[in-house]
């Protein structure tokens, strides 16, 4: 049975997955213009600046948009479907939303405003992050 | 206008079979349909000097080997676009661009694959941005567009049933398309019935794969005169792209896409409004996101693209004929390209060759596709990323 792929880290994305190994969802905050910017980066993209602050953040979130998996097309996800990937808008990093499957009692449960939480899912090198509703 | 405006022109149109397993090699089938748009033209393979492509994930065969297949004794310009089918009007704007830059005579555009047979497996590494997004399970097109669309569903009030006005209407443009691959009736009902692949999209929402290929003509608009089927000239282009977050090609938020940008510049750069376009051929990989595109190019205000689907305004006798060769959920996956041999056919002299009219086109929908007076289209590919807009000869 094939897994998901797991995520390769890079030197902009190392510090996200060193802080959700930590148990901490983080994001990058230019020390310039003080603006969030997702996905990490070297130079922030309003200012141009180079380098930026990683920042920990409370964890919660708002889902934005969702689509949910009836037919896994990856064989990795043969045996997750259904299951919901949404766009969460973090509190405490402005304009930062990443993507990520958000759990619910049954799937269709998942709504457009709903509060979630993270927790993290250790998988090997990697911990991943995902969601609960709060 | 632009510059560019009627200077350049699409002289010839080509197309293989459209089927799910081809017994034959992705470079037989852009030869098949390149040879087949070269006669089209009236041209010989000696007259090509430039070749552009596109693909997606690998599929499809290099410019060279093409001038090898031709036989060609010059290339003067190629290129080849891993853009997808953000890039289907890019492609012909590309080969315009060469021949009015004075590179080319006659370039060729194709695109070819065999999408279902030799479909590729989602890579097992999730490395740059799809690090972000692969390994919460986004490999598929309608898991990383869907959630625009559930957006534009909360915001508008747009149904599932809506989507199904629009696959229920290129179904029927498709059963009078001798090239399409869907020929079976759909009703609303069956729509409905058809399972959920990727919510919001059902199995009927969803694109073809297809094996086959398509090809085109670019020639400059003072040598196009004699073509044979006369010139269908090229008014205006775009091709640009703006990018979210999430790094989904040409969505600049969840609830605008690239179209919505492209589309005013595209329409002052022909000097016209939506209300001058006779025929809308708009990327279509999910129902949800042809809305969209519809919204983006001003064929509905925003959030209205489903009233006037459901009032059948798109159909090939309403104000807004739309997808009018079935499109890439009925014709084929020709990833684009099919869209604009569509637009050319409506807009050439002759018309539609490949309905089911024995004869003149009398608009009988039992057999006849040709719409009433066309004379300016609009073709766009994937979020709006490029667009043209075409006119008929002596527009």
């Amino acid at each position: 049975m094939a897994a998901p792929p797991l995520p390769t880290p890079d030197h902009d994305s190392q510090p996200f997955w060193d802080g959700a190994k930590a148990g901490r969802l983080s994001a990058q905050r230019c020390p310039n213009c003080g603006r969030f910017r997702w996905p990490p980066a070297e130079y922030c993209p309003h200012c141009h600046h180079h380098g930026g602050d990683w920042v920990s953040l409370p964890g919660t979130g708002v889902v934005q948009s969702f689509v949910i998996v009836h037919r896994a097309f990856d064989p990795g996800f043969e045996d997750k479907v259904p299951y919901a990937v949404a766009h969460i808008a973090l509190d405490g990093a402005d304009g930062v939303a990443i993507i990520g499957n958000v759990l619910t009692d049954p799937v269709d449960a998942i709504a457009i405003g709903q509060r979630v939480a993270v927790e993290f899912v250790d998988s090997g090198p990697i911990s991943m992050p995902r969601f609960k509703p709060i | 206008m632009q510059a560019i405006s009627n200077r350049t022109a699409i002289t010839g149109i080509g197309w293989t079979a459209f089927t799910r397993s081809a017994d034959r090699s992705v470079l037989a089938l852009a030869t098949d349909a390149s040879l087949n748009a070269i006669d089209d033209a009236g041209l010989q393979t000696r007259d090509i000097d430039g070749i552009v492509t596109y693909f997606h994930n690998q599929d499809t065969i290099a410019p060279r080997q093409l001038v090898q297949a031709l036989g060609l004794a010059d290339c003067s310009y190629q290129m080849m676009s891993a853009l997808g089918g953000g890039w289907a009007c890019a492609a012909v704007a590309s080969a315009a661009m060469a021949i009015h830059a004075g590179l080319c005579r006659n370039v060729l555009v194709f695109r070819a694959m065999k999408g279902q047979s030799e479909k590729s497996l989602p890579a097992r590494i999730a490395a740059g941005e799809d690090q972000w997004s692969r390994p919460f399970g986004i490999s598929h097109a309608a898991a990383r567009f869907g959630p625009h669309v559930t957006a534009h569903m909360e915001r508008y009030g747009t149904t599932s049933v809506d989507f199904g006005h629009l696959a229920v209407t290129q179904r029927a443009h498709a059963r009078l398309n001798r090239k399409s691959m869907m020929t079976k009736p759909m009703t609303i009902d069956d729509h409905q019935a058809s399972p959920w692949l990727i919510y919001p999209f059902r199995l009927l929402d969803t694109c073809l794969r297809s094996d086959g290929a398509v090809a085109i003509v670019v020639s400059a608009a003072d040598r196009a005169r004699d073509s044979r089927h006369g010139p269908v000239h090229i008014r205006a282009m775009m091709g640009g792209t703006l990018t979210n977050q999430h790094g989904t090609l040409g969505t600049p938020g969840l609830w605008e896409l690239y179209a919505h940008r492209a589309g005013e510049k595209l329409y002052a750069g022909a000097e016209m409004t939506p209300d001058d376009v006779d025929l809308f051929e708009l990327y279509d990989p999910f129902t949800g996101i042809c809305l969209m595109h519809m919204e983006g190019f001003g064929m509905a205000g925003r959030g209205e693209a489903a009233a006037r689907l459901r009032a059948g305004d798109a159909g090939l006798d309403g104000p807004i004929p739309l997808n009018t060769h079935g499109g890439l959920l009925s014709e084929a996956y020709m990833h684009g390209l099919g869209h604009v041999v569509e637009a050319v056919q409506q807009l050439r002299p002759g018309g539609v060759r490949d309905d089911f009219c024995e004869g003149a086109h009398d608009h009988d929908r039992a057999h006849c596709r040709q719409i009433r007076d066309a004379r300016v289209g609009l073709v766009c590919g994937e979020c709006g990323d490029s667009s043209l807009i075409l006119t008929c000869d002596g527009f």
